[in-house]
């Protein structure tokens, strides 16, 4: 029977509070994340209720290059479909040269 | 277009600007009105700190108003204001003034039904202004009136402006002018992100206060832009004497929004 590999646990909310807002703070988290020592690290997302679009888009892309093995526990509902929302947009992203290049008309502006 | 036929939001911006234009010749920072809104206010505390002047009412009520909401960094539960609050100029320490946005929409149930919108238009307003604006200064303030069943939050930076951020990121330099055609590119999703990331966040944000029933006014340079739910955006030239040195950005919200779905909502907009 293998051995479970030792993880270590992070309470989302008590380290960044229940509303995820910035980008800012999935960096930090993972910064903190790097520094554990276990490689498996368990992201408790107990009492979260809110992640932004921005925080979702800097933790995905976070995790992705993060070394430790990273699971989540108790996602709630809105933080799994902002998680799937983002994932889908990080998907779509274009370069330049595969945007569309349908001219857009520009709409006249009244002047004050 | 008669200045009382320009949405309300816009004619609280010009109010600013009035007092503005009598300050650069009297050094007097005057509000005649027997009210005034944040829209008004927060540049009006920008401008009064920046040149360490007063402001004054005319009407007492609303001198009590400006002494409350100017002179106050306290962030109290249960009341029905935030006052002029600077943002920290680092993402971190962000959290207790978010957190008082939020307890104040939830203590006038303006956004009750719709707490995840709520959050949403907030993060995306603040995070564009970390992310973009590279301003010195960035300030918030909102107000509820219960009796009238309404709700604005102003936010406000000093940073390079929505022409500026977008020339920076895309080299696509904007006439004074014409800045209003920075936040028209701004509103259809054109980013000052490098590698071709859409930028969505003043887009959406917009798109999900105009589904709940809302209006959102930006004002950045020479430009202006207002939307309102069902009605295409209206642009604005602003005179030189108006324009705006960062961006501000105001929301109006009244109670009663109905409640609306904001994932599937999102997805809808990709």
């Amino acid at each position: 029977m293998a051995t479970p590999t030792r993880a270590a646990r992070i309470l989302i909310w008590r380290r960044l509070g229940r509303v995820l807002m910035l980008r800012n703070s999935a960096g930090s988290l993972f910064q903190e994340v790097k520094e554990l020592e276990p490689p498996r690290v368990v992201l408790d997302f107990s009492e979260v209720e809110f992640m932004s679009r921005s925080f979702a888009d800097e933790y995905l892309a976070a995790k992705a290059a993060s070394p430790k093995r990273i699971e989540e526990q108790h996602l709630p509902r809105a933080v799994r479909q902002m998680l799937a929302l983002v994932s889908a947009q990080q998907g779509l992203r274009t370069t330049p040269s595969e945007r569309s290049r349908k001219s857009v008309r520009v709409p006249t502006a009244i002047t004050l | 277009m008669a200045g009382d036929s320009l949405p309300g939001s816009l004619q609280s911006y010009l109010s600013f600007c009035s007092i503005r234009r009598s300050f650069r010749s009297t050094g007097q920072l005057t509000i005649s009105s027997d009210f005034v809104f944040p829209t008004t206010l927060l540049p009006l505390a920008v401008l009064a700190r920046k040149s360490n002047a007063e402001v004054h009412a005319l009407n007492d009520q609303v001198q009590g108003y400006i002494d409350w909401v100017m002179d106050s960094d306290e962030l109290a539960p249960g009341r029905s204001y935030v006052p002029v609050i600077r943002l920290p100029t680092e993402p971190a320490g962000h959290e207790k003034i978010v957190a008082r946005l939020t307890n104040l929409s939830m203590s006038t149930r303006l956004f009750g039904s719709n707490p995840d919108a709520y959050h949403y238009i907030l993060s995306e307003l603040i995070d564009n202004i970390y992310e973009h604006a590279h301003a010195r200064r960035a300030y918030v303030m909102a107000q509820c009136y219960p009796s009238r069943g309404l709700m604005e939050a102003t936010f406000m930076d000093d940073g390079v402006t929505i022409p500026g951020s977008l020339k920076a990121g895309t080299g696509k330099a904007y006439p004074a002018g014409r800045a209003f055609v920075a936040i028209f590119d701004a509103l259809r999703g054109k980013s000052a992100k490098p590698g071709g990331e859409r930028g969505y966040g003043l887009r959406t944000s917009v798109r999900v206060v105009n589904e709940l029933g809302g209006e959102a006014l930006i004002v950045s340079g020479r430009g202006a832009a207002v939307a309102r739910p069902d009605d295409p955006v209206s642009y604005f030239a602003l005179r030189a004497s108006d324009a705006l040195d960062g961006t501000l950005v105001a929301l109006r919200l009244s109670e009663g929004s109905k409640k609306i779905n904001l994932y599937s909502f999102l997805e809808g907009q990709r």
